[in-house]
């Protein structure tokens, strides 16, 4: 790809140097290079992409940002026409009959959908590992995985196969693999983005968000998804929305910023939490203040996020019975082995151990101990950032506690894997935004920045980001493949 | 301590099965992943309420007026099998 950004992609349509044709074949080209050493895409939707563009190129207006730019979306985001299989066998066959409401703005503001990317199956995992399809390669070295479950979205954009891609956000299934592969990603506020036509994992927990190669590029792809959503009754009220780039070259003047002690500990790598106290250097001589905070209740997060998102993933679930639509076993005698061989069949090691902690959690006798006690925890982890967000503007932690690990490094043990989003979990847990930031290399793997904010006020992480990235300038490094 | 037989029984009310062979390995990875579960039964939360979603919203309510959200041609078209413009199952009643 001759374009670092969304940005300079934009600018050059808008001034002609480059059709939007030109640009969805330059793509395509793109992806058939590097698709065999990533593998970051389960389809592709080459033909109408080019016709889209065809028909782009002819009314000639490209004054919407996103007019003939091609962005991947994560494979369980529905999209009209295009196979959907959110990386499970169930759903391998399974073509929608509509589009998502983030995919029906993205196409109404005229971005081209180029593909659906890999992810863990359901979303459930932390390496793209458990997709039935492929395994996706870390863009910066293909012996790592990309992170996950948003891995192929992540890896896509790193290699620059396409220069944005939308993710889905439960437990920090946007930011860690946005870490792994040096790009920005965004879980946005639970209830900015609608989660219409999105494949539910876990419905409390999961949002859709945007990873670009910089920030600016970002608050343009979130303003193009974000608003209120009549078919999302979870979706927030029109009030709570405005410009993400308003504030975006305001500086970090008097910014009031807390560095999460809790984040710095316990597992992490020395040298990524060196990278943290660096990033706090730089925003404290910019003129901001920085202080270290504590959020006591944090370390419940990973068993508390565990209990709730498997028993809202089992209750999900349920829908997939191979009656409707989806995979059907052939071996079966009457309904009860239809549907019980339909799912042991259909779903992956994964899911299916997701599915019997949930069903497990929320069973008679087991419910008080487990589904309600991580339910009144995640009020106290709730609590520890109101307290902290009375006195601060934004928190700043780590992304992951280390940079990507190898593939199959942490297959056969659940319980290591599960660790490992112990840094992105408890933001999802209170519902607030936050970003993953290239914040540098450790043993030549990016690492990530995390910026959590108040709800609602991604404005304010952005502001921070952009001053971040316009100092340090990590996204002008490029993994080997995308030079 | 969740036993086989107990693993067997979450199974049948998930429609889930695992082999004997699946469940020596799976209940054993089961047991350590409830028994981290476990460590939340030291922290206090008397009196706390439990949070069940992280957005202020209630109840959202609109008028009941029927609208065709689809057309029945298309939603049968994934449908695994179809007879009669209907999605066709296997008989429930055991003869």
């Amino acid at each position: 790809m001759d374009f670092n950004s969304l940005t300079d992609l934009h600018q050059a349509l808008k001034n002609k140097e480059i059709s939007a044709q030109e640009v969805v074949k330059q793509t395509f080209a793109e992806i058939k290079e590097k698709e065999p050493k990533i593998a970051a895409f389960i389809s592709l939707n080459e033909e109408s992409s080019l016709k889209y563009a065809g028909e782009i190129d002819e009314k000639g207006d490209f004054s919407n940002f996103l007019t003939g730019i091609p962005i991947a979306i994560k494979d369980n985001i529905i999209t009209n026409g295009i196979t959907t299989t959110a990386a499970s066998k169930i759903l391998e066959n399974f073509v929608p009959i509509y589009d998502a409401t983030v995919v029906k703005k993205l196409k109404n503001a005229g971005a081209i959908v180029t593909g659906k990317s890999n992810m863990d199956e359901f979303a459930m995992g932390s390496s793209t590992e458990t997709s039935a399809f492929k395994i996706t390669k870390n863009a910066w070295d293909q012996t790592k995985v990309p992170g996950g479950s948003s891995g192929g979205s992540a890896a896509a954009v790193a290699s620059r196969q396409v220069l944005g891609s939308l993710g889905t956000d439960t437990g920090g299934s946007i930011r860690q693999p946005a870490a792994f592969n040096g790009v920005v990603g965004l879980k946005p506020t639970y209830g900015a983005v609608s989660r219409w036509g999105v494949i539910a994992f876990a419905s409390s927990l999961d949002q859709v968000g945007p990873i670009t190669t910089n920030v600016e590029d970002n608050a343009h792809l979130l303003n193009a998804i974000a608003g209120h959503d009549e078919k999302d009754a979870t979706s927030a009220k029109e009030s709570y929305f405005s410009d993400y780039l308003e504030d975006l070259n305001k500086g970090v003047k008097n910014l009031k910023i807390g560095i999460i002690k809790d984040y710095l500990t316990e597992g992490v790598m020395p040298e990524v939490a060196e990278s943290v106290k660096n990033a706090a250097t730089i925003l404290e001589k910019a003129g901001a203040k920085i202080e270290e905070v504590s959020l006591p209740n944090i370390k419940y997060a990973v068993p508390t996020y565990y209990i709730i998102a498997s028993s809202e993933a089992s209750t999900n679930l349920q829908r997939y019975d191979g009656i409707r639509y989806g995979y059907r076993t052939p071996n079966y005698h009457n309904l009860e082995e239809l549907y019980v061989n339909t799912r042991t069949e259909g779903f992956g090691e994964e899911v299916k151990r997701r599915i019997m902690l949930g069903t497990f959690s929320l069973s008679t006798g087991f419910y008080e101990a487990y589904f309600k006690k991580a339910a009144q925890i995640r009020t106290l982890i709730t609590n520890d950032f109101k307290r902290v967000f009375a006195n601060y503007d934004l928190l700043i932690g780590p992304t992951t506690p280390t940079p990507a690990f190898g593939i199959g490094s942490k297959n056969d043990d659940p319980l290591q894997m599960y660790a490992n989003d112990i840094l992105t979990i408890p933001v999802n847990l209170a519902g607030l935004p936050a970003m993953s930031l290239p914040n540098g290399f450790v043993d030549g793997l990016p690492i990530g920045l995390q910026i959590i904010g108040k709800r609602f006020d991604e404005k304010t992480i952005y502001r921070l980001a952009k001053f971040y990235e316009d100092e340090t300038k990590f996204y002008q490094q490029k993994p080997e493949i995308a030079r | 301590m969740v036993t086989k037989e107990e693993v067997k029984k979450i199974a049948t009310l998930a429609k889930l099965k695992y082999s004997d062979k699946e469940l020596e390995k799976f209940s054993d990875q089961f047991q350590k992943i409830i028994n981290y579960f476990d460590t939340l039964a030291k922290v206090d939360t008397k009196g706390v309420k439990p949070t069940y979603q992280s957005n202020d919203l209630n109840n959202i309510f609109r008028d009941d007026i029927p609208i065709v959200s689809q057309e029945r041609e298309a939603l049968l078209k994934n449908a695994p099998t179809v007879k009669n413009n209907l999605i066709e199952v296997p008989a429930i009643i055991e003869e």
